[in-house]
Order: C-alpha cells, then sequence, then structure tokens
C-alpha cells in the first residue's frame, strides 16, 4: 500500500491518501511518481501480465503507462482510489496497443464468443491461443507455485483476457465490483458474470485433479 | 432444496464480495453450505481456485522501477522546457498585441500631423500607416502565435512516439 511507503508524508486513509496523489499529479511532482512507480511495480506488471500475457510487452506497457499518468495527471480528482485510475489507464493502453497492432481486441476475440456467442469477431486471433502456441512457458507458468497453481496457470493460458482481468482486479487487487467496472468500462452485471465464467474455467482445471468433489446441483 | 436457491448460494460465492454480503445473507449461505455438500465442494474448489490465483509468483524486472523512474524524469523535464517556452511565446504574443494597440493610438496623432505638413490626402497616409505601422507588428503577433502552435505540432508528435 501506498500509505505503508508514504507514512513519513503523514498519509494516514485512503482518502487523503488519494488527495495527496492527486495534487502532486497536478503539480507534476516527479517525486511522488517515482514512489507511485516503486509501490505499484509489482501490481501494475502483474496486471498488465494477466491482460496481456507476455512479459516484455507488459513491461513496455508499464513505463506507457507512467508516462501517461504523468502527462494526464492532472485528470485524477483524487475523489476515488488510485488504483482504479492507474488500472483503467493501463488498460487503455493495452487496447490501444492492440487495435494499433490489429493482433487481438480484448472485449471481442475467444472472449466475446465464450460470452455472447457472437461470431463478429471471427478474424481476430484470442490471445490466448497466442500463448498456448508459444514454445517457451507462459509468465504463468513462470508464477506457479504448487500444486493448485501449476494447473491454474494451464488454465489462464486458454482463458480469454476479459476473464482474467477481472480475475486479477477483484481477487489480487481487491478492488470492489463497482471499481472493476469503472476499470473495464463495463455494467456491474457484466463484470459478475466474467468473474462467474472466469471462476468456473479455473474450478473446471482443479476438478479433473480431484474428480470426487462433484458440483452437480440437486 | 431448490435449484434457485443453490444458484444463489454460487453466485454469492463467485462474487467474492465478503462486505457487500449483508450478515443475513453471510448467515443463510454459511448454514446453506452446511446442509448441501455439492455447493460446500463449490465453495472449496472456489476458495482453491483463488487462493491459487493469489500463490502466483510473477518475476519483475528489478531494473523497471528504475528506467521507468529516468524515463519520467527526462518527460518531466522536457514537459517543462515545452511549458517555459509555451509561455515565452504566449507572453511574447500578449505583448505584441499590446504594443500593436497602444502603439497605434499614441502614434495615430503623430503621423496625422506629420501627414497634414506634408499635405498628404487621409487614404494616403492612413494606408502608410497600416503598411508601416499596424502591419509590421501584427506580424510578429501572429509569427509569434504560429510558432507557438508549431511547438505545441512537435512535442504532440514527440509524446506520440
Amino acid at each position: 500500500m501506498l500509505a505503508a511507503t508514504l507514512t513519513w508524508a503523514g498519509f494516514v486513509d485512503q482518502a487523503s491518501e488519494a488527495r495527496t496523489i492527486s495534487e502532486g499529479l497536478r503539480r507534476r511532482d516527479v517525486a511522488i511518481l517515482h514512489k507511485l512507480v516503486e509501490c505499484y511495480q509489482y501490481r501494475l506488471t502483474r496486471y498488465l501480465l494477466y491482460l496481456t500475457g507476455r512479459q516484455e510487452l507488459a513491461e513496455d506497457l508499464f513505463q506507457e503507462t507512467w508516462l501517461r499518468v504523468l502527462e494526464r495527471g492532472s485528470q485524477f480528482d483524487g475523489r476515488s482510489r488510485f488504483e482504479p485510475w492507474l488500472f483503467s489507464i493501463a488498460r487503455n493502453l493495452t487496447m490501444d496497443h492492440f487495435r494499433r497492432k490489429k493482433m487481438i481486441s480484448l472485449d471481442s476475440p475467444a472472449g466475446a464468443h465464450q460470452e455472447n456467442n457472437s461470431s463478429s469477431g471471427a478474424q481476430q486471433e484470442p490471445l490466448g491461443a497466442n500463448l498456448a502456441d508459444r514454445n517457451r512457458p507462459s509468465p504463468f507458468e513462470l508464477a506457479a507455485r504448487g500444486e493448485d497453481a501449476a494447473r491454474l496457470a494451464q488454465a489462464m493460458i486458454v482463458l480469454a483476457p476479459i476473464y482474467r482481468e477481472v480475475l486479477v482486479l477483484r481477487f489480487q487487487e481487491q478492488l470492489s465490483l463497482q471499481e472493476v467496472a469503472r476499470v473495464i468500462g463495463a455494467p456491474v452485471p457484466t463484470v459478475s458474470s466474467r468473474l462467474r465464467r472466469g471462476l468456473e474455467a479455473l474450478r473446471a482445471h482443479l476438478e479433473v485433479a480431484t474428480p470426487e468433489g462433484g458440483t452437480d446441483v440437486h | 432444496m431448490s435449484t434457485d436457491l443453490h444458484a444463489q448460494a454460487r453466485t454469492l460465492l463467485d462474487r467474492g464480495d465478503a462486505p457487500g454480503i449483508s450478515p443475513a445473507e453471510q448467515a443463510w449461505l454459511h448454514e446453506h453450505l452446511r446442509q448441501c455438500d455439492p455447493c460446500r465442494c463449490y465453495a472449496e474448489l472456489t476458495a482453491r481456485a483463488i487462493q491459487g490465483l493469489s500463490s502466483f509468483s510473477f518475476t519483475v524486472d528489478p531494473g523497471l522501477a528504475a528506467r521507468t523512474q529516468a524515463a519520467l524524469t527526462r518527460r518531466a523535464q522536457q514537459m517543462e522546457a515545452e511549458r517555459a517556452r509555451r509561455s515565452m511565446y504566449l507572453r511574447g504574443f500578449a505583448l505584441a498585441c499590446l504594443f500593436t494597440v497602444i502603439g497605434s493610438l499614441l502614434a495615430w496623432p503623430g503621423w496625422a500631423y506629420v501627414a497634414r505638413r506634408a499635405q498628404l490626402a487621409p487614404w494616403e497616409w492612413q494606408l502608410g500607416f497600416s503598411l508601416f505601422w499596424v502591419l509590421p507588428s501584427a506580424s510578429i503577433a501572429m509569427l509569434l502565435l504560429v510558432g507557438m502552435a508549431l511547438g505545441n505540432g512537435r512535442s504532440n508528435v514527440r509524446s506520440l512516439a
């Protein structure tokens, strides 16, 4: 938490923390930005890894995100938490990147097929497919510690980014459903539905290992 | 037990939103899980999935933060220099406009006096006043404005790159 590292400045609660960040960004205070980079380096990289599935790309987008924070810092009003604003910038840059490269769309590829049964994105290649085809291990496989995590890493490879991102935002960043909705620019029911589908996929991989645990509804 | 109750329990579990669930809902869920084996299994799998995600430990390049901080410092300096340059152009433009207006007001009677002494027609000296007094000063103001606009365009291209 930023508060933990900025205690010297007396930032006790989240509201004052957000205000301090907002003022710092408005002044383009590089010292505040440097502290934010340190505080969020792991979490932002992790989010970008969940979104892109590629280490190098995630690192490039990490830098771009912070440059954008510097340039657009005055748009953060400090009335809500900093994290959703930061993650929405990172997400928009990722979307722009993929649009430019015409490789995938986070909202329409495999994810949309699974979500809406729509076939409009048939020309686009799902990111999950790229990950699965690669010879070297995915970031998820490299990050897996323990048996369950190794199985989940396999699930992550084939899971569409739109599901991966809600999982990381909800369960790792601990954002509320409303905050996740704000980051991804979708209504709360859509977030709930993506969470359910994402968890379903993960549970299916865990269930394979423990077939005795039936989950059929009576 | 109706399917709706199982679906309701699983919806609550999938939200993973303990603070967003009312105490009554939590108590109901607890009771339901106590009685329903499949939903308990579902809850356990969900918890394992969430814990499994938390156990991922990604490697972050140790130099990434330092590189990003250096890039931020450079960009901040660049933006500060651009801001100073814009501000200089803007001040120059304002001064040029001011000199055009005030200078013209002050010079006008002088030009009129000289024109009368030289017995020039009004259109002659007024044309001369426009060409040799108002136009140069207004041109300088416009050049400063164009310079500022060009500078903005260049900085936008740099930031896009």
